[in-house]
């Protein structure tokens, strides 16, 4: 009797690929003995949360080839969060194309909508749903009016063998009943619960062979799905969104669980095979992909050319003065993260700050990501005077004692004689003194959020949006940069 | 929001990822973080720093699981 188990054929795809399939290779000859010529299979390539790794592209679309020569029915799929994390990519001129274009390239099948879709904002997603050669999926999500977005809660693939492939997709919902994004990015949308809308599509299971959920929800929200839905009762979840590497097999519930990390570090291969019975039998091998190894060149001449993305160094405004030290800079940086979020106060830690130079004329992109590459988030608090006040105390021997830059807002820090602090007072930025009572919308990035313990109330709302970004977004909109020269918002008295 | 580092409660703003839970796990123990972590989940598969968080998500670092 023939076995179920790997073709001679991969063994070629074994030599290319390099010793992460060779794993694959061994666990699958643990099959149970199956008559070959009955079984139907699929293999089904998954990655997620790429956040626009374009470098890795090329040798991706390498290893895609060489699957698809031994699979040549292969599904290419997505579970979301292709957008945000390369400014080649998301300061694009049309912002977010280059990721879609390679996914074109390479011939995705569908991906899950992830809460990073929305990054591209309402425009432009909608325009991303429409260039992609490739299915969006999401169940859960109820578009908005007047709006044409090429998204569909679920898609049925027939493939030459007829086995026929459902796909069904949800996405996590916050606290706040949208993705984890930007409010601004979602205006229009309503979101169901994950969780009963799953449920609800589980009268697709009798449509087609093999039932697939390409979910965007983390790892451990598919864990308590599965666990919530009847026994197998759904084949296959292809997560995203908590960037967990899964190595080895998860079945929860009898539903297998498989997420690959994140950026293009790895891919899964799941191939499936049903039995005249309907019976699906599973393996999953995470397979490595990064950048090493064989590439695609006509797919790294594309990674290139986006690359040299001309909107890095496009000016996106004009600096009336030179800037020449750090707090300038700095000053600049927390006014536009003030501004760009509409908080009345912002603030920025002496090591946020990178750069203590900024020439008169052109400011360029890329200048923005020199002063602030951390890729730090934005996060936003309701402080009152006096909360403020424990955090200036707090931060003040975390960041080697120097002051906080702050805008919105001044300070005076009153120092003991061996330099240590004493106490800092607050003002309005006309200099009259603060009101200690009065709540105030405050910006931070995460770093600040995470490192400093002061007492305060409110634990705080991540915005979903880079400083750097807010920054680049801030300065398209001023154009005309004012003098910061000898700009002073804090004051220290010995 | 709520998020647990090896069986440790650490508060943190919502929408946090993992390395912001590690900051404030290692700050609320007035420690440095380390440059490089190897943090699991609760079902141990290995996530990435940059991974998201939700309300009430068990974390561990790398070696230093309770044995609870």
């Amino acid at each position: 009797m023939k076995r179920f188990s790997i073709k001679p054929k991969v063994l070629c795809a074994i030599v290319l690929l390099g010793t992460s399939f060779l794993l694959g290779c061994s666990i699958s000859q643990k099959r149970t003995s199956v008559n070959l010529s009955e079984l139907k299979t699929i293999e089904i390539l998954a990655v997620n949360d790429m956040h626009a790794a374009l470098d890795n592209f090329p040798r991706f679309a390498f290893m895609v080839d060489s699957l698809r020569s031994v699979y040549p029915d292969l599904l290419l799929v997505s579970g979301g969060d292709n957008q945000t994390g390369n400014p080649a990519n998301d300061q694009y001129p049309e912002k977010g194309m280059p990721i879609i274009e390679l996914m074109n390239a390479l011939k995705f099948d569908v991906s899950a909508v992830g809460n990073h879709e929305f990054d591209s904002r309402l425009v432009g997603f909608e325009k991303i749903t429409h260039k992609a050669e490739f299915d969006f999926l999401s169940a859960n999500i109820e578009l908005p009016k007047n709006t044409n977005f090429q998204i569909k809660p679920y898609k049925i693939s027939e493939i030459p063998n007829g086995l026929k492939i459902i796909f069904v997709s949800f996405m996590d919902i916050n606290e706040n009943g949208i993705p984890d994004t930007h409010p601004d990015n979602v205006k229009g949308f309503t979101f169901e619960d994950p969780f009963q809308t799953a449920r609800k599509y589980l009268f697709l299971k009798d449509s087609g062979d093999v039932f697939v959920m390409i979910n965007h929800m983390g790892f451990e929200e598919d864990v308590k799905l599965a666990m919530q839905l009847p026994a197998k009762s759904v084949d296959l979840i292809i997560g995203g969104h908590s960037h967990t590497k899964v190595d080895k097999e998860q079945i929860h519930n009898g539903i297998m669980i498989t997420q690959a990390e994140r950026k293009l570090k790895y891919a899964t291969l799941i191939k499936l095979a049903v039995s005249p019975e309907g019976k699906v039998d599973r393996e999953m091998h995470l397979l490595t992909v990064g950048k090493e190894g064989s590439s695609r060149a006509d797919i790294q001449k594309l990674v290139d050319a986006y690359n040299n993305n001309p909107a890095l160094t496009e000016t996106i405004a004009v600096a009336e003065d030179d800037f020449s030290n750090y707090e300038e800079v700095g000053y600049l940086m927390v006014d536009a993260i003030r501004v760009a979020s509409g908080a009345d106060l912002a603030f920025i830690n002496p090591g946020g700050v990178r750069i203590s130079k900024l020439a008169k004329g052109a400011v360029m992109t890329k200048d923005v990501y020199e002063m602030d590459p951390f890729g730090n988030e934005i996060v936003v608090f309701k402080l009152s005077g006096h909360e403020i006040r424990n955090l200036f105390l707090s931060a003040f021997i975390l960041d080697d004692y120097l002051p906080i830059y702050l805008s919105g807002m001044t300070s005076r820090y009153l120092l003991k004689p061996d330099g240590s602090l004493k106490d800092v007072e607050l003002f309005t930025s006309h200099g009259k003194p603060f009101d200690m009572d009065k709540i105030y919308s405050v910006v931070m990035n995460n770093y600040m959020s995470s490192i400093y313990k002061y007492d305060h109330k409110d634990s705080g709302q991540g915005l979903f949006r880079t400083s750097a970004e807010s920054t680049i977004e801030y300065l398209k909109e001023l154009k005309n940069i004012p003098s910061y020269r000898g700009v002073q918002r804090v004051e220290m008295v010995k | 929001m709520i998020i647990f580092v090896n069986d440790e409660e650490v508060n943190i703003h919502k929408g946090a990822k993992v390395a912001d839970a590690m900051r404030a796990y290692y700050a609320q123990r007035k420690l440095k973080t380390p440059f490089r972590m190897s943090v699991t989940d609760a079902f141990d598969n290995s996530i990435a720093l940059d991974g998201e968080l939700r309300e009430g998500n068990k974390i561990y670092i790398k070696n230093e699981k309770s044995k609870s």
